[in-house]
């Protein structure tokens, strides 16, 4: 009996995870609700009091007795109501007391869209009961699910350990279908208690999707720009018989010919970032020494503060040949002609960060 | 200091925050107007935590440039972004100079599978992972990987188990380079495996070699905590372990921001595997894969921002406080996206009411705040502390703090106090176990440990205190405080000019002496002698005991070579330390004329004459600039003086006037203006 028990708990937490990975929503709420009936040894259709040991069994027979009362009522009746059902009115607070330490929630939801086919819920789980260490441990294993109109499809389950605080805000990523359904539903569910589970509606009536977003530019297969094919200037800044890279070859003519302002966007490894050095390389070879150019970067980890300062270490001397005033950094400078190659990018790089602002 | 380094340069690099707080002058400063191109890196970090104030760079510049009616040129670059368009018109780049690949071509070069796991359990799903992932770096046979945990102590038990499934298949013995570096034993030991182990507050020595080592071959796998993602890493292969962590103010375990993640990711050259949660799955693949709809995080700084603004002049009226909200990006979003920013429509009379709303809004948070005085309901002007929050960029929340806490009884412990419950600080780490860390440490400081106290604070409270006692952290702990050290400094000062714009003498002194305490890690009571270098408290103990005691820096300076050098009995190296620390000790001269004679009338304006002389020693026209440069052996960041004149009245606590410079000339002449007080 004793084997039996425990393998059909791990049988059927394991059709549980099996669901949740179908992202069958109806099939996996019954499995949990069957797991949790086989752990705790009762019916769902018994008494939800019954999952605590305290509790004295005569009482909960009363209870059971007493059919027509929904689970959900019971939440509503006072002290003195409970004990009258059972006839003992003493009992009235304890059953009480156990009545709200089942763990439920109170769930409010925020839906922010972020695309035309994504949202974004904000949900905020309130605690509707008694959080209690010796009774729930010190960690009660909470679902946070979201199902589809039908309630046929779980299009987010969430996995949270709630531990008494008074208030969690959960954040999930959801699909939305096109058309845009009525509602979804929020379930929040204690993993290891039965009768626990709150459901909320997520209507989408007032919601306003974003505007459409334009089409990507396509990336066009141009042959690479050799160096060879660049002013003297341009040569100072690259390595010898190097290329520029596709993206710097398409924007090559708005860059270097033009002065529009320019957005490049594009996945990193693309190396959009290299197209701002040949807008620096305009700027130096063009503008008089009033201008000047404000690098802004938030991570100060971009490779163009390396680039720069490489180049600066190749160029050195012939900045000096050039024009006085446009030596930059003099100091890293130096510092790049007393380290090795391998090194020097480290360096560069603490000085970069260290000071902030160079 | 930044701004002279500005004039000289003529390409500025700066992260968004510095340029931010020296722009907000761009009126009187030619430098910003001069700025005719800006090179705008990652522009899709816009929408990540610290965006907002990207977001408010760009914009004033945007701002700068139709005022002057000049042209700039902005060229900028980001992650593939979805709304490109929407950043294009922000910064006025016609349509068809807005460049915007897609995603689809990223796996070509390199593959980047995201793996889902099903144990629920965080620290078990990572310390589960050490096997699978040898498997790959064997099968791939990658000569780099860099491995991301979530934490120190998960790094920890990957490298352990790493190096016993290495020492059974591999002998990775080059040379042995890493003995030229002062490592634990431990580290050795996995180094000689080829296996780097990395944490945060590493010697920066030690963590660059690491580095190197990495890029040259001499080491095969760099473990990483995530903290640590900010710096470069470049790899052949990359594991993420998990896209969790934790998170010590609420104790639980929050998904990592998008930014981080991708960041880890790209520092992949050949692949990237990416463990999480099976749930977890298919929204990390989106973050990876999918082109981000940027949005503004504007609203959340809106106050701060206009603060600097009114304290600037920019903005004098309610009006002119909507219109420049239209400068920013938030303003572009608003229409496109209205529900994310909780509007419920999209027409203008939506969005004028909603910007609106946010000043009406702003202001009244920022009156009640006494930061801005608010005439005829339309005028906005600033007030005193809106000043000082914007002369040091403070969160105006902050100085709130202070003017709401300071009394004319604070003294110094209860300006830690105050210091440790900065809002500002809330984004120090709490690691996990941090919790037991500092309970540890509470009782060895003499605090006592308040049940339902904030962590946060107590952290805080708990650094400074052992920064006080000079007791020893964790490394980790220490490169908190260091970070804490550097920004606290600005609250301190702040709170000086709170203080004595009150009139408050005795806390004024008191935030002085917290400032001296944070720079020479000691308590005001502590001996002078505790601030040279390798002093401890035996040998100020032995010192006091001399005859005649030696109980100043100027007693030590007094004494007789062969005197000191038996009473110190250091090495030559540590005499060294403490001579240039003794040499740079100023010592001042301070006397003070009054234009006025004997009969003084209440209530009137006069002025005092102070003459400070310095005593430079023989030094050089050439080292003038070191002059003023602090030596401490406890304060982890370059500090230059900065010096008070104070004049005040000790009976009644009442500050009469206050006066901040430099010293750096053999004399100085200040004058003192003050009121004199009513008897």
């Amino acid at each position: 009996m004793i084997f039996i028990q425990q393998s059909a708990g791990r049988l059927l937490r394991a059709m549980y995870e099996i669901c949740l990975s179908r992202k069958w929503s109806a099939l996996s709420t019954k499995v949990l609700e069957l797991g949790n009936m086989v752990e705790r040894k009762i019916w769902a259709s018994q008494n939800a009091l019954r999952q605590f040991n305290s509790i004295p069994e005569l009482i909960v027979r009363k209870l059971e007795r007493v059919a027509d009362i929904s689970w959900e009522k019971y939440l509503d009746l006072r002290p003195s109501d409970l004990g009258e059902i059972v006839k003992n009115p003493k009992m009235g607070k304890t059953i009480y007391k156990f009545v709200h330490m089942l763990p439920k929630f109170s769930v409010s939801v925020h839906a922010v869209p972020i695309s035309r086919s994504r949202l974004q819920l904000e949900v905020t789980v309130l605690p509707d009961f008694e959080f209690q260490v010796e009774v729930h441990g010190n960690e009660i294993s909470c679902w946070l699910f979201v199902d589809d109109c039908d309630g046929k499809q779980l299009l987010c389950c969430l996995p949270f350990g709630f531990r008494g605080e008074s208030q969690m805000i959960l954040k999930c990523e959801i699909g939305l279908g096109d058309p845009i359904p009525p509602q979804y539903f929020v379930r929040v569910v204690a993993d290891r208690w039965l009768h626990s589970s709150t459901v909320v509606p997520v209507c989408f009536r007032h919601l306003i999707l974003p505007e459409k977003f334009s089409p990507p530019t396509e990336l066009l297969d141009l042959r690479p720009i050799p160096l060879s094919a660049l002013s003297e200037f341009h040569k100072l800044f690259f390595a010898e018989n190097s290329t520029l890279n596709s993206v710097q070859t398409q924007l090559f003519f708005h860059l270097n010919d033009s002065d529009d302002s320019l957005l490049v966007f594009g996945p990193s490894h693309l190396g959009v970032d290299s197209c701002l050095e040949l807008a620096l390389i305009r700027f130096l070879a063009s503008k008089s020494d009033q201008d000047r150019c404000v690098v802004l970067s938030p991570s100060m980890v971009c490779d163009l503060i390396l680039v720069l300062c490489c180049y600066i270490s190749r160029v050195y001397q012939l900045y000096f040949c050039i024009d006085e005033s446009r030596t930059l950094l003099p100091k890293v400078v130096n510092d790049s002609k007393r380290n090795g190659s391998g090194r020097s990018v480290h360096s560069y790089r603490r000085q970069c960060c260290g000071s902030d602002l160079v | 200091m930044d701004l002279t380094l500005c004039k000289q340069s003529r390409i500025i690099i700066s992260d968004p925050a510095h340029w931010e707080s020296l722009s907000r002058k761009w009126r009187t400063r030619k430098v910003i107007q001069q700025c005719s191109l800006y090179l705008l890196l990652d522009l899709d970090l816009v929408d990540s935590k610290k965006g907002a104030v990207y977001e408010v760079a760009i914009a004033r510049s945007r701002f700068i440039e139709s005022q002057l009616g000049k042209v700039v040129r902005f060229v900028g670059s980001g992650f593939a972004a979805a709304n490109a368009s929407d950043v294009g018109d922000w910064l006025g780049v016609s349509k068809s100079m807005v460049f915007n690949f897609p995603m689809h071509n990223a796996e070509e070069e390199k593959s980047v599978k995201v793996v889902g796991l099903t144990n629920l359990d965080p620290v078990n799903r990572v310390s589960s992972l050490s096997r699978t992932i040898f498997r790959q770096m064997r099968q791939s046979n990658a000569k780099s990987c860099v491995i991301f945990v979530p934490n120190r102590k998960l790094g920890q038990l990957m490298s352990a188990d790493l190096l016993s499934l290495y020492r059974r298949t591999a002998n990775f013995n080059k040379e042995r380079w890493w003995e030229a570096y002062e490592m634990s034993v431990l580290l050795q030991e996995l180094v000689s495996c080829g296996i780097g182990l990395t944490y945060r507050g590493m010697p920066e020595n030690i963590f660059s070699a690491l580095m190197t080592a990495l890029s040259v071959g001499n080491l095969s796998t760099l473990i990483v905590p995530f903290e640590l993602c900010d710096r470069h890493f470049a790899a052949e292969n990359v594991y993420i372990t998990d896209t969790l962590s934790f998170d010590g103010h609420s104790q639980s375990y929050n998904d990592l921001d998008n930014e981080v993640l991708r960041g880890m990711s790209s520092c992949a050259v050949k692949a990237c595997t990416i463990f999480c949660h099976a749930s977890k799955q298919e929204q990390v693949e989106r973050v990876l894969f999918d082109p981000v709809c940027i949005e503004s995080k504007l609203p959340a700084f809106f106050e701060n921002n206009l603060v600097g603004e009114i304290v600037n002049k920019t903005i004098e009226t309610k009006e002119e406080a909507v219109d420049y909200l239209t400068w920013t990006f938030f303003y572009r979003r608003l229409p496109k996206n209205p529900n994310y920013y909780k509007l419920a429509g999209s027409s203008m009379r939506h969005i004028s009411d909603h910007l609106s709303e946010m000043v009406e809004e702003a202001v009244l948070d920022l009156e009640n705040g006494k930061m801005i005085a608010v005439e005829n309901d339309m005028e906005l002007s600033p007030l005193n502390l809106a000043m000082i929050a914007c002369h040091y960029n403070l969160d105006f929340r902050s100085i709130e703090l202070f003017s709401n806490t300071l009394t004319h009884k604070t003294r110094v412990k209860g300006l830690i106090d105050i210091l440790s419950n900065v809002p500002e600080f809330e984004d120090v780490p709490l690691r996990v176990g941090e919790a037991v860390q500092i309970a540890d440490l509470l009782p060895q400081l003499g605090l006592e440990s308040v049940r339902d106290s904030d962590l946060q604070q107590q952290k805080l409270l708990v650094m400074l205190y052992a920064h006080f006692s000079r007791i020893q952290l964790s490394s980790e702990l220490f490169s908190d405080l260091s970070v804490f050290l550097r920004r606290g400094l600005s609250f301190v000062h702040a709170a000086v000019d709170v203080l004595s714009s009150q009139g408050w003498l005795k806390p004024t002194l008191a935030a002085m002496e917290l400032c001296q305490m944070i720079i020479q890690g000691q308590w005001d009571k502590d001996s002078v002698l505790m601030q040279v270098p390798h002093f401890s408290s035996e040998l100020v103990a032995r010192c006091n005991n001399m005859n005649p005691a030696v109980e100043s820096v100027f007693d030590l300076l007094d004494l007789d070579d062969t005197v000191r050098n038996s009473l110190l009995q250091m090495s030559s190296s540590q005499l060294f330390d403490v001579a240039k620390f003794c040499n740079a000790y100023p010592m001042i001269e301070l006397s003070c004329s009054c234009s006025f004679d004997d009969t003084v009338m209440a209530g009137s304006q006069h002025e005092i004459i102070v003459t400070l002389v310095r005593d430079l020693g023989d030094c050089e026209e050439s080292q003038k600039e070191n002059i003023s440069k602090v030596v401490s052996a406890r304060y982890p960041h370059e500090k230059f003086e900065n010096w008070w004149l104070v004049l005040g009245d000790e009976r009644s606590n009442t500050l009469l006037s206050i006066k901040r410079f430099t010293l750096t000339e053999r004399s100085n002449v200040r004058v003192l203006w003050f009121v004199s007080p009513w008897c």
